[in-house]
């Protein structure tokens, strides 16, 4: 993966108590965001919503036969497909079904909520930037936006593993080995942003409305 | 839903079939299950004693069992949880102060305070993989639909219930097309180019045929006086008594257990 779901018990219940908090204010906005404009959000929107986020799950599942196998997060091309709005309510339920299976911890869904928003986010800005302001190749727009996605939710991971500690970690030699481990997810962030950049390729040929996020983030 | 269902990969289609049949855990109130998860959560994120973490995974094991559900295939779906604990805390047993247990001088030293912790790790996020697991394999999904309308705000309640319908669909869609990928010779393809091109492609037919698919259900829907609510009307069983007895002693547990560990070790 190009980066991990944290379990439960890794972390000290104040932080996990914290990044609840943090995620639930930013969830909060959100349902107030839908809230105000409820009326106006289409059916349409609800439906390309629910199926955005279950491929984003079952992709998930799927192993790719690269480095001995991996399996690919599909946040920064949720970001991609569907925009930060509606990518944050996916990114939640994504989170909870992952729970659910054992992918994660659910402690930890408040952390793990935030990583992989800034990875929508950030994923989400960059490719419209550079594909539609810069008319850059979907290829390179996609490769280069979940490849700089991808490191800033590895280096985030990093910092707040390291700022919330380990749960029974002594000493200061927790940021070197974390670093290594950020080693290890940014390989599988190559991987992924190489397969993102050819799938976004290939649906700017054949459905290129669907690139770019939905109509909820363009009004 | 052979190709995608690896051993290491939970199925929700298998998780499904059990949460659908009878039994004694699938009959308990899902608020009961619902809030026993809260304290697993809870016990298994505030407990520091390597032998009350033991009996949390031992307890969440016997659930399991309880509710007939096949071992063999939890412990291939532990895999995953075990690899990310693994990850994040493998390099401590060599770091950690303590006794050495194995050091070959100059390269590296393993000491039971390092492999302890990689223990303690993978108790703490076993035992709650272990009840999710449970939790969700004995809850039908009109009981989860139900609980995601009455926890849910609008419109995560609706998108998580589409999503729910979706997940089953999606998945045909992508085992389809990796079957046929598959028949051409496509298992055979390695390299990240290679590989990633063709994976790419199977994962863009799965993107292109689901959003269609989507805009089909969203037209159908909207067709059928759907608004944007999608209500559940599903009556959740509340707790019985012997429910609530048995989260107010859980609950009693955790606080002894939290309060008295120092003295077990």
């Amino acid at each position: 993966m190009a980066h991990i779901h944290l379990p439960d018990g890794v972390l000290p219940i104040t932080w996990v108590a914290f990044y609840w908090l943090i995620s639930l204010a930013l969830l909060g906005i959100v349902a107030f965001y839908f809230r105000r404009t409820g009326k106006s959000i289409e059916v349409k929107t609800l439906s390309v919503a629910g199926v955005a986020t279950a491929l984003a799950f079952v992709i998930f599942q799927v192993e790719v036969p690269v480095l001995g196998g991996l399996h690919l997060n599909f946040t920064p091309m949720l970001g991609i497909l569907v925009g930060p709005i509606i990518g944050s309510v996916s990114a939640v339920i994504i989170n909870i079904l992952s729970s659910a299976v054992g992918h994660g911890g659910w402690g930890p869904i408040g952390l793990n909520f935030l990583i992989n928003m800034v990875e929508i986010v950030v994923a989400f800005s960059i490719f419209v930037f550079l594909f539609r302001r810069r008319r850059v190749l979907p290829f390179i727009a996609a490769l280069v936006a979940t490849l700089i996605a991808l490191t800033v939710s590895n280096a985030l991971m990093v910092g707040a593993i390291t700022v919330s500690g380990i749960q029974g970690v002594e000493g200061v030699e927790e940021l070197q080995n974390l670093l290594l481990l950020a080693l290890i997810n940014e390989v599988a962030a190559v991987v992924e942003s190489i397969v993102t950049g050819f799938l976004v390729a290939f649906l700017a040929k054949v459905k290129p409305e669907l690139l770019g996020g939905s109509k909820i983030e363009e009004s | 839903m052979k190709s995608l269902e690896r051993g290491h990969v939970p199925n929700l289609a298998t998780i499904l079939y059990y949460s659908e049949r009878g039994g004694l855990l699938n009959r308990a109130s899902p608020w009961v299950k619902l809030m026993g998860l809260f304290l697993f959560v809870v016990a298994a994120t505030i407990i520091q004693s390597t032998l009350l973490l033991l009996a949390l995974y031992v307890l969440s094991l016997l659930i399991y069992i309880s509710g007939k559900f096949p071992l063999r295939k939890l412990l291939g779906w532990s895999l995953f949880p075990v690899l990310f604990i693994l990850t994040i805390s493998i390099l401590f047993i060599f770091s950690q102060p303590g006794r050495p247990i194995i050091a070959v001088p100059g390269v590296f030293t393993i000491t039971d305070m390092g492999v302890l912790l990689v223990v303690k790790l993978l108790l703490r996020g076993l035992a709650v993989v272990n009840y999710s697991l449970t939790l969700i394999m004995s809850t039908r999904y009109s009981e989860i639909s139900g609980l995601a309308d009455r926890i849910f705000p609008r419109p995560f309640d609706v998108i998580f219930l589409l999503t729910f319908r979706f997940v089953f669909v999606v998945f045909e869609v992508l085992e389809t097309a990796l079957l046929a990928a598959w028949a051409r010779g496509g298992s055979l393809r390695r390299g990240i180019t290679s590989a990633g091109s063709l994976y790419a492609k199977i994962f863009a037919v799965g993107v292109v045929y689901s959003f269609d698919k989507a805009e089909r259900i969203g037209k159908a829907m909207e067709a059928r006086g759907f608004s944007g609510e999608l209500r559940s009307y599903e009556r959740l069983r509340s707790p019985s008594a012997l429910g609530w007895a048995m989260l107010v002693i859980s609950v009693l547990i955790v606080v002894v257990a939290y309060v008295y560990q120092g003295i077990i070790p």
